[in-house]
C-alpha cells in the first residue's frame, strides 16, 4: 500500500492530467483519434461511462499537420450558415490557410460522441498553431504522447557517414556523364 | 422493466457508519402479535425463547412487544433516518423471524434500490489504487516544446 | 532496331568527340548536394614532360564497397534482392537514380528492368511531393529570384497525383458509391508490410 492516505489515493486516481501531443507532420485524423480517446477517458483502467475523468490534451504545432494522398485539395468542408444560400463548401487547404487548428477540432469533434458532454469535452482540448504555449498551460503538461507516424527523413539530414554506408546498387559506365 | 427507468443510487452509508466506530441505524423495533392467534405461533416462540437476548445484544434498539386481539403479526422496525419499515410475519417459525429480526437490525435505512457501479473485490490490489503515474516511465524535467 | 542501334553509336561517337573538345565539361564536378556519393569523378592530372603538357583526366577508384547478394542479375533491384521493399522514404536508395534535378535517369544507363523503373518512378515522384529531397529540384536560370510564396508549403506525403491536377470533391456521392481519395499508388501494394493492418488504397 501507498504510503499516502486512502482518501488523496482517491484524489490522484480520479485526478485529470494534461497531455502533450506533437502534430508535427502527422495525419490529423490519427492525431485526433488519439485526442479523442485521451478526452473520454477511455484510456484509463477505471473508465466508466458515468465518471466524468477525461484528461487534457494540448495539441502543438497543428499548423504543421500532413495530410495523405491529395487530400489538401480533394478533402471538402461543408457547412450551412442557416441563411439562403448559405452553404460554404471550403478544400481543407483554403480551410487550413482560414484557420490552421480547425481541422484537428473538427475531426475531433466528429470523433466525441455525440451527447451533452461533447462540448465539455472539447473544452479540454487545447491545440495551438505552433509551438508556443502559454506558460500556465505549460506548467500542467505532465506527459508527452508518441507521434503515430514516424517522420521520414530528409536526404538532406542524412550524415555523409550514412551515405556512405549505402551500397552503390549499379555502377555507371566509364564514360557516362553524370548530370 | 430496464434498469434505466428504476431509481437507482451510488453505494453510501449513513455518514461513513462503522469507520471508526458502528452505531446500530436501527431505533425501535415492535413486535405485534395475537395471544391466541394460530398464525402468531412462531412470534410466541421467539419471544419466549430470544427476544429477551436480542434485546441484551443491541442496548441501541427498543423493542417494543404488543400483543392485540386477533391481528396479522407483524414486525415494524423504525431507523434513525425516519424510515418505517414493517414485515409481516404469518406463518413463520422462531428461527425465521430471528433471522429476519437480525437482518434488520443490521440494516442502515437507505432505500433497497439499484445501486451504481456494484464493483466490488475480494482481493484488494496490494500496490494500491491506479493513478496517472503507474506503470509510466520516470521522466525527470519539464514537457513541452522546450524540452527538445 | 538497327536504325535506332545506328543513332546510338553515332551519339557515342559524338560523346566521344565532346569529351575530347571540351574535356572541362568531364572534370566539371557535379553539383549533387545532397546525392548518394559521386561516382564516375575524375581527377585532373598535369604532367609537364619538356613541351608538351598532358592533362588527364584519372577516374577515381571508388573505396570497397560491399557486394550483391545476387551478381548475376541484370537489375540492380534484382542484383540485391530489394523487390517490394523500397518506399518513397528510401531516399538514399532513389537518389541513386536521378539526376542532380530530380528527373529520372534513362534506363539504358541505370540497367533497370521496366517494372523496377516505373515503381522507382513512382517512389522518386512521391518523395519530391512529400518533400524528401529538396536539393533535387531544377535549376533557375541565372539570376532569377523566386518569388517569396504567401504560404508556407502545406506538408503531404504518398501524394499520388500533381497538386495541380488534382478537384476537390464537392458531392462525395452516396455510401454505396463514394468518391474515394486515392493515397499512395498500386504499383506499389505488393510491398512488404512489417505491421498487421492491410493496406487502404482509397480513403
Amino acid at each position: 500500500m501507498s504510503s499516502f492516505s486512502r482518501s488523496a489515493q482517491q484524489w490522484a486516481t480520479f485526478a485529470r492530467s494534461w497531455l502533450l501531443i506533437d502534430a508535427r507532420l502527422q495525419p490529423p485524423g490519427k492525431i485526433s483519434s488519439m485526442c479523442a480517446v485521451r478526452l473520454q477517458g477511455k484510456h484509463k483502467p477505471i473508465y466508466h461511462p458515468l465518471s466524468d475523468i477525461g484528461d487534457h490534451v494540448v495539441v502543438m504545432n497543428t499548423r504543421h499537420i500532413a495530410f495523405s494522398g491529395n487530400k489538401w485539395e480533394q478533402k471538402v468542408y461543408s457547412s450551412h450558415t442557416g441563411y439562403p444560400g448559405g452553404f460554404k463548401q471550403l478544400t481543407a487547404a483554403q480551410m487550413h490557410k482560414k484557420d490552421s487548428t480547425a481541422i484537428i477540432k473538427l475531426a475531433v469533434y466528429g470523433m466525441l460522441p455525440r451527447n451533452i458532454t461533447r462540448r465539455t469535452m472539447m473544452q479540454r482540448l487545447h491545440l495551438f498553431p505552433d509551438d508556443v504555449i502559454p506558460e500556465d498551460i505549460l506548467k500542467n503538461l505532465t506527459e508527452e504522447l508518441p507521434q503515430p507516424r514516424k517522420i521520414p527523413r530528409k536526404l538532406s539530414e542524412y550524415t555523409q557517414e550514412e551515405r556512405d554506408a549505402f551500397p552503390l546498387l549499379w555502377n555507371p559506365p566509364e564514360d557516362f556523364r553524370m548530370k | 422493466m430496464t434498469a434505466r427507468g428504476t431509481p437507482s443510487r451510488f453505494l453510501q452509508s449513513v455518514l461513513h457508519n462503522g469507520v471508526s466506530r458502528y452505531v446500530c441505524q436501527l431505533k425501535r423495533i415492535s413486535i405485534i402479535f395475537s395471544k391466541k392467534g394460530q398464525g402468531s405461533l412462531g412470534v410466541r416462540d421467539f419471544i419466549e425463547e430470544g427476544v429477551v437476548d436480542f434485546a441484551k445484544r443491541t442496548p441501541g434498539t427498543v423493542v417494543y412487544i404488543s400483543p392485540q386481539s386477533s391481528r396479522i403479526p407483524k414486525i415494524v422496525a423504525e431507523y434513525l433516518n425516519g424510515k418505517v419499515q414493517e414485515e409481516t410475519v404469518t406463518n413463520k417459525t422462531s428461527q425465521q423471524i430471528a433471522e429476519l429480526i437480525s437482518k434488520m437490525s443490521n440494516q442502515s435505512g437507505l432505500d433497497i434500490i439499484r445501486i451504481r457501479k456494484p464493483f466490488h473485490t475480494n482481493s484488494p490490489s496490494i500496490q494500491g489504487q491506479w493513478h496517472p503515474f503507474t506503470n509510466r516511465p520516470l521522466r525527470i524535467g519539464p514537457v513541452g516544446p522546450q524540452a527538445k | 532496331m538497327a536504325a535506332r542501334c545506328v543513332m546510338q553509336s553515332v551519339r557515342t561517337a559524338l560523346r566521344s568527340v565532346q569529351s575530347d573538345f571540351n574535356p572541362k565539361g568531364l572534370f566539371q564536378r557535379i553539383p549533387v548536394l545532397g546525392s548518394a556519393p559521386c561516382r564516375g569523378l575524375r581527377n585532373v592530372v598535369e604532367k609537364k614532360e619538356g613541351k608538351t603538357t598532358v592533362i588527364e583526366g584519372v577516374i577515381e577508384s571508388t573505396p570497397e564497397r560491399p557486394q550483391p547478394p545476387n551478381p548475376t542479375a541484370k537489375c540492380p533491384i534484382y542484383r540485391w534482392n530489394l523487390q517490394n521493399k523500397y518506399n518513397y522514404v528510401d531516399v538514399l536508395l532513389l537518389s541513386q537514380f536521378i539526376r542532380s534535378d530530380g528527373g529520372m535517369l534513362p534506363r539504358r544507363v541505370t540497367g533497370l528492368c521496366a517494372q523496377e523503373h516505373n515503381k522507382i518512378a513512382i517512389c522518386v515522384q512521391m518523395a519530391h511531393r512529400a518533400g524528401l529531397l529538396p536539393d533535387h529540384r531544377p535549376r533557375l536560370p541565372e539570376g532569377h529570384v523566386p518569388k517569396p510564396k504567401p504560404n508556407p508549403p502545406l506538408n503531404r506525403y504518398l501524394t499520388r497525383y500533381s497538386v495541380k491536377s488534382v478537384q476537390p470533391i464537392f458531392r462525395t456521392g452516396l455510401k454505396w458509391c463514394k468518391k474515394r481519395m486515392p493515397v499512395g499508388h498500386p504499383a506499389l501494394k505488393n510491398n512488404i508490410r512489417y505491421g498487421p493492418k492491410p493496406l487502404y488504397l482509397k480513403h
